[in-house]
């Protein structure tokens, strides 16, 4: 309801509010992912756990015009990468219907069978459960980092998380994640699980991406340019976790 | 001695009495003085005294009693006591051997309705009868209670005392609210008391008989304790399929009689989960069970959840009209009151809970067709029909909303089955946030929809078409463009996409096939031609757009004339849109090839500044040659070709085809028509000749007659009167001549015009005989067998009873 409210801010009765119902939870969670039509690929059990955010009327307002002023300050630079490169929002898709933003805590997770799928997600779950981990108000800090995909046919604009937030909550996260990875996967390498959980310290959220360059080529200059406020915030209450092609939630306090 | 003087009054008498002193056991004395006294008419008491001194003379005989017993009964003139009386002792005097009279006393009871009587001969009955002989007594016992006893009892039932159930729910619901103390029936001690006796030495077959009967006469108590004892070897009874249904329910009805209420509650469960189908019966039972104890708030609660559970109609309707009269009569019972008892309006609104029940009551009207709704989604939860009903019911923005949410969470995808059906849930969704100004929120809705599994393509065809109509609407036609370019992505190898969905359908999700979609590509189409784009992108675009279709072997016949006429109108350039009918004519079958080529063949010769006469006539022969080996019938083409050589200037070629197009369809009467007649006008009287020669011979004998006509005149106007009339004995021969006026008027204004009297009276001889020859018997021809016979108008009808009056009202 909140995000209807910052939505449809200009009503002040409660009685206008009323008669906006968002968009359930429940309907974009159980149609989360569009049905692969890859002919090719060998079907699995794969899955991926990360932080959600759907973003409010405002705030995806703010981001696009965090995401104008950055590309204006691209354009007025005497960089040419920086001239000709076009960044596309990721808050939106491209046919102007709004897109939850993600903070990734893991890699694609393939699993053998549904069972062990299933089995990594009570063990999660569990874990949550019992590791005291709070909800948190997720912060950003303020400047923009530049990744490569990881195919590297394109390059994303991200915020990093608050390095605070990141050397703590995010570390306990990516712990309870390791465990529950371990305790599914008993035969596998440290190393192996270290490879599926995202470090702590490279927690970011994607928020745009543009094609025909590499992040060496910007690192550098995108250091020196700064994003507009207000930055977006949200309250964590849950991890998500894709299964089939729902995104499951699961709560950080049972 | 003075006993016997009052009895014995006469010299017959005495001698009667002598003969009796010397043959005491003579039967036949006995009887002959009975008879005697009989006839005399004497006193009933003297007869009755001689008879009982016959039969004590004869005490071991059971068969002198009997006949005592039904003499004295058929009497009439001693009550039923006094008779008792006499025969009880006479009964326990028996040692043995009396069954015959026993049943006799048993008979005489239950015709006299004497239960006490009755009591007394079974117990001595069955003292003096044999084990084996029991049954008799029992059988007449229990006759009597089923036909006289038993239906007195359910008839004081107090579920039958009512007219109608309205009634018994009215009474009961007074007599709950008003009258405190319940009313129980009296139960029928005398028959419960003969049955427990019978149970406990009833044979198992008829055990369950006899238990039935039990509940008959209303005495719960006992019926709560044999029902244990002999169902449930002495503990509670559960619900089973084991014990007859009727029973189960005697004993659930004694629960409540005997307000064992928790008891009652706890089996009456078990029923509805063991005899499903009975559910209802015992849903309205336990409300009335409730509204006996008063407890109005669980009658609603009862029939609520029943409500809410019920999987067919006939159970919602039934349980809804209860609850519906309840509440009514609920509420009528207490006006009533009120009004006839103005002490107990003091804190009646509360006491009665007023306002509650009539707020339940007018929820219940205006939720009919909600609750209703809930049934039909209980009974098929993806019925697309049924939820897109159910919004209709709900007043506001935020209602109708959640019913769609709730509708698209509940559906399965994958058990909607009728195509396309699904996504005007989503579309009406969307739909509702668009108008309501709510854009992003609408984009989403679709945006989330077209990530759903469909099974039909059609489902995903509506949603981006929706979409697209939105944004076209709101933001333009670019828009609308991109959203549809976006739905129609080609993916790199089409053919293999394809193939795999229709070999993997099931697996395979329906957004793979999108691209092939021609639902899409039309209005990708319609908006690409009706964009605002520059005349060279234009047909750059939409070229391009026809091209890939026809790549994707999704463009149909009219794709192509469409791409051709959209090639002509915007680059004037022929020969490329002729090249695209010819792509076209290589693709579809000869039927759809004859229609593409009537089109291509007539702008072709109306393009003679761009293509050769030549060329023409060789798309004209290559057309007719591929079409008439398919069997086509090309006579639209046949008629284009032979006017294009006539304004060709040439007239033979021009008729020659118009004949060659007659040969392929022999008996067209309007084809030859026309070739004939064009013979004539191109080629002069002469040189048609042939062509009605041939048209003659070719046409079907129906047809004949006017292009006989048509060719006589040709000769005549040349002279040859011999040969027009020929061909009018030829034309006239086939038909009536009542029938073929025009050729007869035209041949007797031939002969009066150029002939004599001998050609003359030769036409009217030949008409004579055809005349003869062709007359038609029509009532003979309806009376033979297979032709429907017809009756004249006029003939009158006899009527079929010859006595029938004929009365004109």
């Amino acid at each position: 309801m909140n995000r209807v409210r910052e939505d449809y801010g200009s009503s002040d009765s409660e009685s206008d509010l009323e008669t906006f119902p968002e968009l359930p939870d429940a309907i974009l969670d159980k149609y989360h992912l569009t049905p692969s039509i890859n002919m090719n690929r060998v079907t699995g059990f794969n899955s991926f756990v990360y932080l959600e955010l759907r973003l409010s009327k405002s705030q995806r307002m703010n981001l696009t015009r965090m995401l104008a002023h950055f590309q204006a300050q691209c354009g007025n630079s005497d960089i040419d990468v920086l001239k000709r490169i076009k960044f596309e929002p990721l808050h939106m898709s491209p046919l102007g219907s709004p897109e939850p933003l993600h903070v990734s805590l893991s890699r694609g997770l393939e699993f053998r069978d549904s069972i062990q799928r299933d089995q990594f997600q009570r063990c999660l779950s569990a874990r949550l459960g019992s590791s005291c981990l709070n909800p948190i108000d997720i912060e950003f800090e303020p400047k923009f980092q530049i990744l490569d995909s990881r195919l590297k046919d394109r390059v994303f604009l991200t915020l990093p998380v608050l390095s605070s937030q990141r050397s703590h909550w995010f570390k306990s996260v990516c712990q309870v994640l390791w465990e529950s990875l371990r305790e599914v996967w008993p035969s596998c390498k440290d190393e192996e699980i270290d490879e599926m959980v995202c470090s702590p310290e490279s927690m970011h959220m994607s928020i745009a991406q543009a094609y025909g360059t590499t992040a060496s080529e910007l690192a550098v200059w995108i250091q020196l340019l700064e994003p507009l406020r207000p930055l977006p915030t949200w309250n964590i209450t849950h991890l998500k976790l894709d299964k089939n092609r729902e995104s499951m939630k699961i709560p950080l306090v049972t | 001695m003075d006993c016997i003087n009052q009895y014995i009054i006469d010299e017959e008498d005495i001698a009667f009495e002598y003969e009796l002193q010397r043959t005491p056991l003579s039967i036949t004395t006995w009887r002959r003085y009975l008879e005697n006294w009989e006839s005399q008419r004497r006193p009933i008491s003297h007869l009755v005294w001689l008879y009982e001194r016959f039969c004590r003379q004869f005490a071991d005989k059971e068969d002198t009693w009997c006949d005592y017993l039904r003499w004295i009964i058929d009497k009439h003139q001693l009550n039923s006591l006094t008779i008792y009386q006499k025969f009880i002792h006479i009964l326990e005097g028996f040692s043995t051997g009396c069954e015959k009279f026993c049943i006799l006393m048993m008979e005489f009871a239950t015709s006299e309705y004497q239960l006490e009587m009755i009591r007394h001969i079974l117990d001595i009955s069955l003292r003096k009868l044999e084990v084996g002989s029991h049954w008799k007594m029992w059988e007449i016992v229990f006759k009597f209670l089923e036909e006289k006893i038993l239906p007195l009892t359910e008839l004081s039932d107090s579920q039958d005392e009512y007219q109608d159930e309205q009634e018994q729910m009215e009474t009961l619901i007074h007599k709950s609210l008003f009258n405190r103390e319940e009313e129980q029936d009296t139960p029928d001690l005398w028959s419960s008391h003969i049955l427990q006796r019978y149970i406990k030495i009833a044979p198992n077959w008829n055990l369950q008989n006899s238990l039935q009967k039990l509940a008959s006469t209303k005495n719960y108590k006992a019926v709560h304790a044999l029902y244990q004892r002999y169902l449930s070897h002495g503990s509670e009874l559960v619900a089973t399929l084991e014990i007859p249904f009727s029973l189960q329910v005697n004993y659930l009805i004694s629960l409540d009689y005997l307000q064992m209420d928790k008891k009652y509650a706890s089996f009456l469960q078990q029923l509805q989960t063991v005899f499903p189908g009975h559910s209802t019966e015992f849903t309205i039972m336990w409300a009335k069970h409730e509204i006996k104890r008063s407890h109005f708030h669980r009658v609603t609660e009862i029939l609520e959840n029943a409500m809410k559970s019920t999987l067919d109609f006939k159970s919602f309707t039934t349980i809804y009209e209860f609850e519906s009269s309840f509440e009514k009569l609920y509420l009528e019972n207490v006006i009533e009151e009120l009004k006839a008892n103005p002490c107990l309006q003091k804190d009646a609104r509360e006491k009665f809970e007023l306002s509650a029940h009539l707020s339940h009551l007018q929820r219940l009207v205006e939720t009919h067709s909600l609750r209703l709704n809930d049934l039909k989604l209980r009974q098929n939860p993806n019925s697309v029909e049924t939820w897109k009903h159910r919004v209709t019911l709900f007043e506001t923005f935020k209602d109708k909303c959640n019913v769609y949410a709730e509708a698209i969470l509940s559906i399965d995808p994958t058990k909607v089955f009728v195509p396309g059906s699904l996504a005007t849930i989503w579309c009406e969704y969307a739909a509702s946030y668009w108008n309501a100004q709510i854009f992003d929120t609408a984009r989403e809705v679709w945006d989330r929809a077209l990530r759903v599994p469909f099974p039909h393509l059609e489902d995903l065809e509506t949603i981006w078409v929706s979409w697209t109509e939105h944004e076209i609407y709101e933001t333009g036609i670019e828009k609308g463009l991109q959203i549809l370019k976006t739905a129609l992505q080609v993916p790199n190898s089409p053919e293999e996409v394809l193939e795999n969905y229709k070999r993997n359908k099931k697996k395979i999700p329906t957004q793979a096939i999108v691209f092939t979609s021609l639902k899409l590509w039309s209005f990708y189409l319609d908006l690409q031609e009706a964009s605002t784009a520059d005349q060279i992108d234009l047909v750059e675009k939409t070229s391009l757009t026809y091209e890939t279709m026809i790549h994707l072997k999704v463009a149909t016949p009219m794709h192509f004339i469409q791409y051709a006429h959209f090639l002509q109108e915007h680059t004037n350039d022929k020969i490329k849109s002729f090249q695209i009918y010819e792509r076209a004519l290589s693709l579809f079958p000869r039927e759809v090839q004859y229609e593409i080529w009537n089109i291509y063949l007539r702008e072709a010769i109306n393009a003679i500044k761009i293509l050769s006469t030549e060329s023409i006539r060789d798309l004209f022969d290559q057309a007719l040659e591929s079409l008439i080996s398919s069997e086509i019938d090309c006579r639209s083409i046949f008629i284009l070709y032979s006017d294009f050589e006539e304004k060709n200037g040439l007239a033979k070629r021009s008729v020659d085809i118009l004949l060659t197009g007659c040969r392929t369809r022999i008996q067209d009467s309007n084809m030859w028509e026309m070739c004939v007649s064009k013979a004539h006008r191109l080629l002069g009287n002469e040189a048609s000749r042939p062509y009605y020669e041939e048209c003659l011979q070719r046409i079907s004998n129906s047809k004949v007659a006017p292009q006989a006509r048509a060719f006589a005149e040709i000769e005549t106007h040349l002279g040859e009167l011999d040969r027009a009339r020929e061909i009018l004995k030829y034309g006239a021969q086939f038909f009536h001549p009542s029938k073929n006026v025009e050729l007869w008027e035209f041949w007797e204004e031939l002969e009066l015009q150029n002939g004599d009297k001998e050609s003359y009276k030769a036409m009217l001889k030949l008409k004579r005989k055809l005349e003869g020859e062709l007359s038609v018997n029509t009532e003979l021809e309806s009376q033979k067998e297979g032709n429907v016979q017809f009756i004249s108008a006029s003939q009158k009808k006899a009527p079929l009873n010859p006595e029938e009056i004929d009365l004109n009202i």
